[in-house]
């Protein structure tokens, strides 16, 4: 039997979506499809398999992705689910659960690259939010002067608030990139 | 220029690859190798194969038809750079030990 859920989960809270799927999936419910909020699921023998989300450069159908895709389905991980943004896209993948959680990057310069991508997706939106609400904020104080008062368009606070989310994730990632570049000076 | 030295994963991808294997055999080979030390990832692999295709230190073979998997194997260059890498970790060894046994 299918089941949907709608949930809703920022780009930047892949792990937490992560938990929460592998938490539904030692529930009985697998993952088979997903979108930017709806998630469908299948009954499935509680804890048979477990789930990870990558977060990847590039269109679902780009000869890049169809390969790795190709190549993590003979590691045993099979793709389930993706989700599409402007040129990056994030994969669902499903591997038979043994009671160990597999990585899927194990050296120091691929776990960078990989926090890279999502910096790299999230300036431009934090940026693109941030003109959005200046240009708002711009009409906003045009139409006071001209006596016109219009409420509306302090909605725009919404993509300062978005803005301020997303650099400070954005931070909060170039953090863990500097530590795993010192880590990377001293180990590998 | 002397060579850079080479990441543990490549290092053992590389020695892994003096005969034709796929993805899956490189790692169970590199957990072999390694007694179970040296994990890799499937995606750290992927991205090393990939790298190491374009240095032309191994190459991808054609893929057999009875088995989806691509293989890949060592090639001459490759050969040349193990070899260099083995040399600078026998000096780094070798240096070492000296230095340890005469303190």
């Amino acid at each position: 039997m299918r089941t949907t859920f709608k949930k809703w989960f920022w780009i930047w809270q892949l792990p937490k979506e992560e938990a929460w799927i592998n938490e539904m999936a030692d529930h009985g419910y697998g993952l088979v499809a997903a979108g930017r909020i709806t998630f469908e699921f299948e009954d499935i023998d509680p804890g048979k398999y477990g789930y990870k989300e990558l977060f990847m450069k590039g269109d679902f159908s780009s000869e890049k992705i169809r390969d790795f895709l190709s190549f993590m389905e003979d590691m045993g991980f099979q793709n389930v689910a993706h989700v599409s943004y402007p040129d990056h896209t994030v994969i669902y993948l499903r591997y038979e659960n043994n009671g160990e959680v597999p990585e899927i990057y194990s050296d120091l310069d691929s776990k960078i690259e990989y926090e890279k991508t999502l910096c790299h997706f999230l300036i431009p939106l934090g940026i693109f939010n941030i003109l959005a609400w200046v240009y708002n904020m711009a009409v906003w104080i045009d139409f006071m002067i001209k006596g016109y008062p219009r409420a509306i368009q302090f909605i725009s606070f919404i993509n300062l608030a978005i803005a301020i989310m997303i650099f400070a994730k954005v931070g909060n990632k170039y953090q863990t990139i500097k530590e795993l570049k010192q880590e990377r000076a001293i180990h590998e | 220029m002397p060579q850079q030295a080479l990441t543990e994963a490549v290092y053992y991808i590389l020695l892994s690859l003096q005969k034709p294997l796929h993805g899956y055999g490189i790692i169970q080979n590199v957990d072999e190798l390694s007694k179970g030390r040296v994990k890799l990832a499937p995606g750290t692999l992927y991205g090393a194969l990939n790298t190491l295709v374009e240095k032309e230190w191994i190459d991808a073979l054609p893929e057999n038809p009875e088995s989806r998997k691509k293989e890949y194997v060592l090639t001459a260059s490759g050969r040349t750079v193990l070899k260099e890498e083995i040399d600078r970790l026998s000096e780094l060894v070798d240096n070492g030990k000296r230095l340890l046994e005469e303190s």
